[in-house]
């Protein structure tokens, strides 16, 4: 997929854990494990606003575009 | 192949187990019609149509017996052909067995579509695969009937060419399995999309 997320670098930025933030934002691990892989096919804007306000980021910081090859 | 009883009674279970049950019987059918009929003579099902006859009596030509259903207008309506013995007769008893074999399979499939759908996972892989599978083989069913019945019909016109009697063909008509293959394959296209859509919402964050 073009779309790379990059929530490991910024968990890893953050020094959180993915327990650490499951409890945060109220989502499963299982689910924000399938967005870590990249398996995800799609993500709601609110837990993309619940991920950036527990990580203080922004939406960039996380979803990156390449160019697949 | 296993039935149990669920304390849920569903009308996706009750259909589960229909087609099951059904596909039971028509094993035996099957096995009732190898064992018992086959040596004696098997009925094919056929359209004829005698005219210039007003016997209402079974006719017998090599070995054919054509079996009147009905007298209308002078004319001697047949709708079924025994044949007793022969390489026909084997090669006929084994269409009829690759076609029954061919529906039992169908209600094993269609078993297993609302075994899945009682579970709650109607838009699973494997349900569209089968809808598929089902549909195509209503159609080729439908084909299938109709090369025998070419067949059939190839066999008994000539045992009536030295005949004054004159045999109209009626066979070649499709029936409604074909239509019903296709509406089951249309769902089957159905299903996929929704196991699509499914599959979206399941990895959907």
């Amino acid at each position: 997929m073009a779309i790379i997320v990059n929530l490991d670098v910024m968990l890893a930025k953050r020094k959180m854990s993915l327990t650490e933030l499951s409890e945060k934002v109220d989502i499963t691990i299982s689910n924000l494990s399938i967005l870590k892989t990249g398996k995800a096919k799609a993500i709601r804007f609110s837990t993309l606003e619940t991920i950036c306000e527990a990580l203080d980021c922004q939406p960039g910081e996380i979803l990156e575009y390449k160019q697949e090859v | 192949m296993k039935v149990q009883l669920q304390n849920d009674w569903t009308l996706a279970h009750f259909i589960s187990y229909i087609a099951a049950i059904t596909a039971v019987l028509l094993g035996i059918q099957l096995i009732i019609n190898i064992a018992i009929l086959s040596p004696v003579g098997m009925d094919f099902p056929v359209k004829y149509t005698v005219e210039n006859t007003d016997q209402l009596s079974s006719v017998t030509r090599d070995g054919l017996m054509f079996i009147p259903d009905r007298q209308q207008e002078g004319r001697l309506i047949v709708k079924e052909v025994k044949k007793r013995s022969g390489i026909h007769s084997f090669f006929l008893v084994l269409l009829k067995i690759v076609k029954s074999s061919m529906f039992i399979f169908c209600a094993f499939l269609v078993w297993q579509i609302f075994r899945s759908v009682a579970r709650n996972k109607p838009f699973s892989r494997g349900n569209y695969k089968r809808l598929f599978i089902v549909g195509w083989i209503f159609v080729l069913a439908e084909l299938f009937a109709l090369g025998r019945a070419f067949y059939l019909e190839w066999l008994t016109f000539d045992a009536f060419a030295s005949d004054p009697f004159t045999l109209i063909r009626t066979t070649g008509d499709l029936s409604n399995l074909m239509i019903i293959g296709i509406v089951i394959i249309v769902i089957g296209y159905v299903f996929k999309e929704g196991h699509r859509i499914y599959e979206e919402q399941k990895l959907t964050v």
